[in-house]
């Protein structure tokens, strides 16, 4: 049963994220923000839905517009952009606080593995993405209902394959604001090593440099943002799911090595 | 406090070593903590480490529970290796470290079943284990509460029941009892003594009668080195015999000390407590292995003095303490 041992961190964790007001807080506002967007996207599409079929000032009839365009990729597209703000405010607290309290000592001199400590960790702040994106699968079925008798219905596989993305972009950037809760013990440093790590991932590939094409290729092929494309067109493709796992797993690399590099002898 | 006749730790090591610290250095950057220190602890012995702050108690104690590793030398608990077998060693033992640390956010049930889990104590023994350190610490009545709500005394008795949650053989404990209140300082040095025989337990502290109530063996540490180490009657007769006499006099305090400075067998006087009204309490160190009160009291008496109290006393550890870290050590 040694690879169940995280599971008392992960308990624990999950206490303590669910026990806390500062998550509901969080959680709140990144709804809130969502659900006025999201508002405003809906009476854009109702307004478009009414023009349909009126004579545009081209004369041609508008098109009936597309729940799934207008709405379900606009939300998700927005969502992503959320979860970058809020990944460092969960996770800035699972290392650094226990090492400033001091809880670390005690946790780490006790028979269990640093892996099974990591572990325990990461898997209580996905169970926490987990239900935001379960939470946030209010808006298609939002969608759904209000237009069930136009017949307006959002694209289910679409919204199933943004879902999944969402999942997957928040495990990856949860893991790396544990590798950076890791490097410290002050929260405030984390959350903000993480922002601004997270920040610099969505925009490697952005960068023009003109002389060096080919290494601009390679850089947007290493862009957290240039992986998203594909939920939206609802394609779930492998490399999509290695990417976001391999970076998941190299963050919880280095911060396993962060946590043994005290055991190093110098 | 008599010295007893016993051979040195040194010349006659424990039958059973449970902890053995062989060489060990640690180095922080450019301050080295602990500077090649060797001792052993053996198996179901108190051992008190004293030391100012500072003084590379601390870093000892994380070295022995594998929170940090040794610069240089070795450190083998119950036989395992610190290094090599670290899992095994931190099996063994149950660890209060500095200033207690414990999650606020969690109740002390609920505190004390979280590390019975991680310190993966079989599920049909975890709440016994929990029972019986409940009932140890007095934690009845707040194993409900949120520990960030209890009392300092109340927070430093959980993470102590943590240590000793299912009876490890070994107990590393820094600084059990500060800032605690009298009543709980007393329980809790009442649970360790408990203790003897059954547990090895290393404690660390500066405060220096609970070493000597609670203690077998005693370890001084300053800078990092061990400065002495033994019983707390092996210490007190290593310097030399040396017994300190307490006498209150009426008279001009000047002329007094003069008096008490010529009689022959003392080394050293001074005023410990002006009474006022001419009278005082004298400190008196003799030369070691003499006690020359019966000629204090002619020589005082003889003086046209009023001697109101003649009192003998060992060297306390204190006064050990004192001299071993400002370094006046007499040769013995």
């Amino acid at each position: 049963m040694a690879f169940l041992s995280f599971m008392p961190i992960y308990k624990r964790e999950v206490r303590a994220y669910f026990y806390s007001t500062s998550t509901y807080v969080v959680l709140a506002l990144f709804f809130l923000i969502i659900g006025m967007i999201f508002q405003d996207l809906m009476g854009l599409f109702s307004q478009m839905s009414l023009r349909a079929g009126q004579p545009s000032m081209f004369g041609q009839a508008q098109q009936a517009p597309n729940a799934t365009d207008v709405i379900i990729r606009q939300i998700f597209q927005v969502m992503i952009s959320l979860i970058l703000f809020t990944i460092p405010l969960f996770s800035m607290r699972l290392v650094a606080e226990e090492k400033n309290r001091g809880t670390f000592e005690l946790l780490v001199t006790c028979p269990i593995g640093d892996w099974a400590i990591l572990m325990g960790k990461y898997l209580a702040l996905v169970t926490v993405g987990l239900v935001t994106v379960v939470l946030s699968g209010v808006f298609p079925l939002i969608v759904w209902w209000a237009g069930r008798s136009s017949g307006s219905a959002p694209e289910w596989p679409i919204v199933i394959s943004c879902w999944i993305g969402l999942l997957l972009i928040f495990a990856a950037y949860g893991a790396f604001g544990l590798m950076a809760s890791s490097f410290t013990d002050n929260q405030i440093t984390a959350a903000v090593i993480t922002l601004i790590g997270l920040i610099l991932w969505n925009v490697l590939g952005a960068f023009q440099m003109e002389s060096y094409p080919q290494l601009r290729e390679i850089l947007s092929e290493f862009t957290a943002s240039q992986h998203t494309e594909n939920f939206v067109r609802g394609v779930l493709l492998l490399k999509d799911f290695a990417f976001y796992f391999l970076a998941a797993f190299l963050f919880l690399f280095i911060a396993s090595k962060t946590l043994d590099a005290r055991r190093w002898r110098i | 406090m008599a010295a007893a006749p016993e051979a040195t730790p040194a010349e006659q090591p424990p039958a059973r070593a449970m902890i053995e610290v062989e060489n060990l250095t640690k180095v922080y950057g450019i301050t080295t903590a602990v500077d090649n220190i060797t001792f052993q602890v053996a198996e179901g012995e108190i051992l008190g480490f004293l030391g100012p702050n500072g003084a590379g108690k601390s870093t000892t104690m994380r070295v022995i529970t594998c929170y940090t590793p040794a610069t240089a030398g070795h450190v083998r608990v119950g036989g395992h290796d610190t290094a090599a077998n670290s899992t095994d060693v931190r099996a063994i033992i149950g660890y209060l470290p500095e200033n207690a640390p414990i999650y606020h956010d969690m109740n002390v049930l609920a505190y004390l079943k979280f590390m019975a889990e991680i310190k993966r104590y079989p599920r049909s023994r975890r709440k016994a284990f929990i029972d019986e350190v409940i009932q140890e610490c007095g934690l009845q009545e707040v194993t409900r509460r949120i520990v960030g709500n209890l009392s300092k005394g109340f927070r430093q008795r959980v993470v102590l029941a943590q240590a000793l949650l299912g009876n490890p053989r070994v107990l590393v404990l820094d600084e059990p009892t500060v800032g605690l209140d009298p009543a709980q300082i007393h329980e809790i040095r009442e649970v360790i003594k408990q203790m003897r025989g059954r547990r090895t337990v290393i404690l660390s502290t500066h405060i220096l009668p609970e070493v000597s109530m609670i203690c077998q063996k005693v370890i001084i540490i300053n800078r990092g080195r061990i400065e002495a180490e033994g019983t707390p009657e092996h210490l007190v007769s290593r310097m030399g015999g040396v017994s300190v006499v307490m006498a209150t006099v009426e008279g001009p305090p000047a002329q007094v000390q003069e008096i008490i400075g010529r009689v022959a067998g003392v080394s050293s006087v001074k005023q410990d407590r002006d009474l006022g009204s001419d009278s005082g309490v004298y400190r008196i160190e003799t030369e070691p292995g003499k006690n020359p009160r019966a000629e204090l009291a002619k020589a005082i008496v003889g003086a046209g003095h009023d001697l109101l109290e003649l009192q003998s006393s060992g060297l306390s550890l204190e006064d050990i303490f004192l001299r071993v870290i400002s370094g006046q050590r007499e040769a013995a």
